[in-house]
């Protein structure tokens, strides 16, 4: 209901309709801000997905080791985002900072990263995807429900090694896929600690995500009804999101199902 | 079989050199904490401290009450272990055991809150709490989760539902009320699923940031994490001592994390988690 008023404590809020609605399909910030996080999403999410199966796989066959390797990857989910977020930001320091000192070992003069409006966003995409521990974890469970006696008759009747991944592991995992997709999509939807810590959303609004922008309306220049609205949008488009992956594999998911 | 076996030391070499992206950011955390104030801000830059110096921690211990934060983060983040743990596994049980009609939609629409994105909830939220006058106090932090937390109670469901239920209808036939059974049966025998609500409860609060940037007003209440991105926010030049910080606060979460792992990750495993 916010949505549909202005409101700037101490004023009462007032009614508008769908004035800020209509005024923000006329802001260039918050279309920039939407575009953002759609680009942040897609270069995390799909590389996220990508990633976290490829280490499942690798990990799944390493015996010794394998314990020490897994927590290795999943440690950074552990780590709070504010900690992540000042550790990340040294490394990517264009004077002082590990990955131009490494880079210029090769020769290479990398980029000032988060002081590039270029580089801005995709450096926040690594420290997103630095995260896809979560879906290791994820996928190695799923890995251990697929049944040994498939792959096995499978193998017997002369059936390759991408044989096998296509037809024995990939229908236990698509399922999982599906659902990984969707909390992996919310997550990105929401991304707000490394840009609100490391660049408040700069330079030039190239790291301005829907949340801090939602966060900057409300808190910094005290539009409630005006950022009200703009959750709303980010509600909606999560939830035909969210209607769009339980379409395509939502109803195999175990997890979000009815009763399993 | 030679050729598994060299196939197998390939994996090996292979994993590792993908675990090196995940671990190389916190040793060079930790080693850039520990150098002398002329190795940190050196360029190019060197990987390790030479020799390693506390100078950076005692520096930032002077200029910042850094116990104090970390002690407000532990205190919260406790309340917040105690109040999901007790709501979660009664709502938990409720869903796996109690005959009641409508159980399914009901069940249904605490799945759906999952989707909720916290920052659409954001504000909404602080209204509510401003017109209780509770901004500027931990109690926004603390009192939400009393309701639960839809993935906590899926959790527990499931763990309940595990259970063989003549235990609860012998229990029922001997007269005890569902209230009885859940605190004298099914409780005890739940450790493995409160531990891994415990740690889950512990790192979502512990990490939490919005929530008290929000809500907090009085440095003395900061969290830890809210006390770090101050700290950096005001001392931009001095990241030597920000970075000492972020050392510190990387502690309890990875005590936490290598004395509970295997809970965690069985919990991560059978319902993902909402980072």
């Amino acid at each position: 209901m916010l949505g549909f008023t202005t409101w700037e404590p101490p004023l009462a809020p007032r009614w508008v309709g769908l004035d800020n609605l209509s005024a923000l399909i006329g802001d260039p910030r918050f279309g920039r801000a939407v575009l953002n996080t759609i680009v942040y999403g897609l270069g995390t999410v799909v590389p996220g997905l990508a990633i976290g199966l490829g280490l499942a796989l690798l990990l799944g066959g390493v015996r010794r080791g394998g314990a020490v390797l897994r927590t290795t990857v999943f440690m950074p989910a552990v780590i709070a985002g504010v900690a992540t977020a000042l550790m990340w930001g040294w490394i990517l320091n264009p004077r002082y900072g590990l990955l131009d000192g490494i880079l210029g070992l090769a020769g290479i003069d990398g980029p000032a990263w988060l002081r590039d409006p270029a580089w801005a966003l995709p450096s926040m995409m690594l420290i997103g995807l630095w995260n896809v521990g979560i879906n290791v974890v994820v996928y190695l469970a799923a890995l251990g429900t697929v049944p040994r006696e498939l792959h096995d008759a499978a193998a017997l009747d002369g059936a390759g090694a991408v044989a096998r991944f296509r037809h024995v592991t990939w229908p236990v995992l698509l399922p999982i896929t599906f659902y990984l997709a969707i909390v992996n999509a919310i997550g990105a939807s929401q991304v707000f600690t490394p840009t609100y810590v490391l660049t408040g959303g700069g330079p030039d609004d190239a790291t301005l995500t829907t949340a801090l922008y939602i966060y900057q309306t409300a808190f910094a220049y005290g539009e409630l009804g005006y950022a009200s609205a703009m959750a709303i949008v980010v509600f909606v488009a999560v939830l035909a999101l969210t209607a769009v992956g339980f379409r395509f594999g939502g109803r195999r998911v175990p997890y979000l199902g009815a009763e399993s | 079989m030679i050729g598994d076996r060299a196939g197998a030391r390939w994996r090996l070499l292979l994993a590792i050199a993908i675990a090196i992206p995940f671990a190389l950011p916190v040793v060079w955390l930790i080693a850039s904490a520990l150098k002398p104030v002329d190795q940190f801000y050196a360029s190019p830059p060197t990987l390790l401290p030479n020799p390693p110096s506390l100078a950076n921690i005692v520096g930032v211990l002077e200029l910042v009450d850094v116990p104090r934060l970390i002690a407000n983060s532990t205190l919260i983040a406790t309340l917040c272990v105690i109040a999901s743990v007790v709501s979660s596994a009664v709502v938990g049980y409720a869903f796996a055991t109690l005959p009641a009609r409508g159980r399914r939609p009901l069940f249904a629409i605490l799945i759906a809150t999952i989707i909720i994105p916290p920052t659409v909830a954001i504000v909404p939220q602080f209204i509510l709490f401003s017109r209780l006058g509770w901004v500027g106090t931990w109690l926004p932090l603390v009192v939400p989760a009393m309701f639960g937390n839809a993935f906590y109670i899926f959790l527990f469901r499931q763990w309940f539902r595990n259970l063989p239920a003549h235990l609860f209808e012998s229990a029922e036939l001997d007269g005890a009320t569902p209230l009885q059974s859940f605190r004298h049966i099914a409780l005890p025998l739940a450790g493995p699923a409160v531990a891994a609500v415990g740690v889950f409860a512990f790192i979502a609060s512990w990490n939490d940031f919005l929530g008290p940037l929000v809500y907090l007003r009085s440095p003395d209440t900061f969290t830890i994490s809210l006390g770090m991105a101050t700290f950096q926010g005001v001392h931009v030049n001095d990241v030597h001592y920000t970075l000492a910080m972020a050392l510190i606060a990387l502690i309890p979460p990875i005590l936490i994390f290598v004395v509970a792992e295997r809970f965690l990750v069985r919990g991560v495993a059978t319902g993902g988690w909402r980072a």
